[in-house]
């Protein structure tokens, strides 16, 4: 696990009726998360999480094997291409988040896709923590991204 | 700690207390030495007195209360989350959930979060959101430990 110099907590609620298989749902637009270079990610369930931000329910913990994040960079490349949440909740993986080689991440045009609903609820929300190095910052902290 | 090639054995615990009605914000205490150092680390104690940390625990208690710390598995850890300014005025940790910082279980290892940076003590906070207040009968605390270098 590389250094966290920033964290941002997203949601992404999957609406009001049980999103169906196959479905992907956009991450909204943070401001803060714009020109950044993403260092790392981690998804967390209601055992750890029982209330969002926004004040709705987490997906449960056995709702996170049914959904894969795609992120994608600034030039419309996915970079991370269905990743499996499960995978990326550090409680699952003896306490790492997930680090990933940084690139210029584009949050709204990114998305989770919901491959099996038979553990999400409506109106459930999604949690991802994003790990990240803001555009003025990257000079400072390149370094530790250096290619050996 | 682990990951980012910092070892340090300074570290310096904060108590945030909750009281009453607890959903809402609760403001770390100003803290000016802590805020001189750049943070390697944070993690909560701790899951349970149990443990065996309680005799570490007690010399910084200022009262009762204070002795009370908020468990892991309770309702308040899973609907509490961090925000940390750092020194420059900007947000460092953006509702960084609590939960996940509880660094002493079998699923986490003992892994500490490296978050790095210097911090602001007076702007950071922990919220609690939540449709439903929760009432505490006495209050109790977060104990966060920031290890620094």
């Amino acid at each position: 696990m590389k250094p966290i110099v920033r964290s941002y907590l997203t949601e992404i609620n999957v609406g009001t009726t049980q999103p169906g298989n196959g479905t992907n749902i956009n991450f909204k637009d943070y401001p803060q998360l714009r020109d950044i270079y993403i260092t790392g990610f981690a998804f967390y369930d209601v055992t750890q999480v029982s209330v969002s931000p926004a004040g709705k329910t987490v997906v449960a913990a056995n709702g996170l094997p049914g959904i894969t994040v795609t992120l994608l960079d600034i030039y419309n490349m996915e970079i991370i291409y269905q990743y499996p949440s499960y995978d990326a909740n550090p409680i699952n993986v003896s306490g790492f988040y997930r680090d990933i080689n940084p690139f210029q991440l584009q949050l709204t045009k990114s998305y989770i896709t919901v491959l099996d609903n038979s553990n999400i609820a409506a109106d459930d929300s999604v949690i991802v923590n994003f790990f990240y190095i803001s555009l003025k910052d990257w000079s400072k902290y390149s370094a530790y991204y250096a290619r050996k | 700690m682990l990951g980012n090639n910092q070892t340090t054995n300074k570290v310096k615990r904060i108590l945030v207390t909750i009281s009453g009605n607890a959903s809402g914000r609760y403001f770390l205490p100003e803290d000016p030495e802590i805020e001189k150092y750049t943070i390697v680390g944070v993690s909560v104690s701790l899951s349970a007195p149990a443990l065996g940390d309680i005799s570490r625990i007690t010399p910084y208690a200022e009262g009762s209360d204070v002795l009370r710390i908020v468990t892991e598995n309770s309702a308040i850890a899973r609907r509490a989350k961090l925000t940390l300014y750092s020194d420059d005025k900007s947000i460092l940790l953006n509702d960084f959930p609590i939960k996940p910082l509880f660094n002493r279980n079998s699923a986490t290892n003992n892994r500490i979060y490296p978050i790095t940076g210097k911090i602001s003590t007076r702007n950071s906070y922990i919220s609690i959101s939540g449709r439903i207040a929760l009432l505490l009968g006495t209050a109790e605390s977060f104990y966060l430990n920031f290890f620094y270098i």
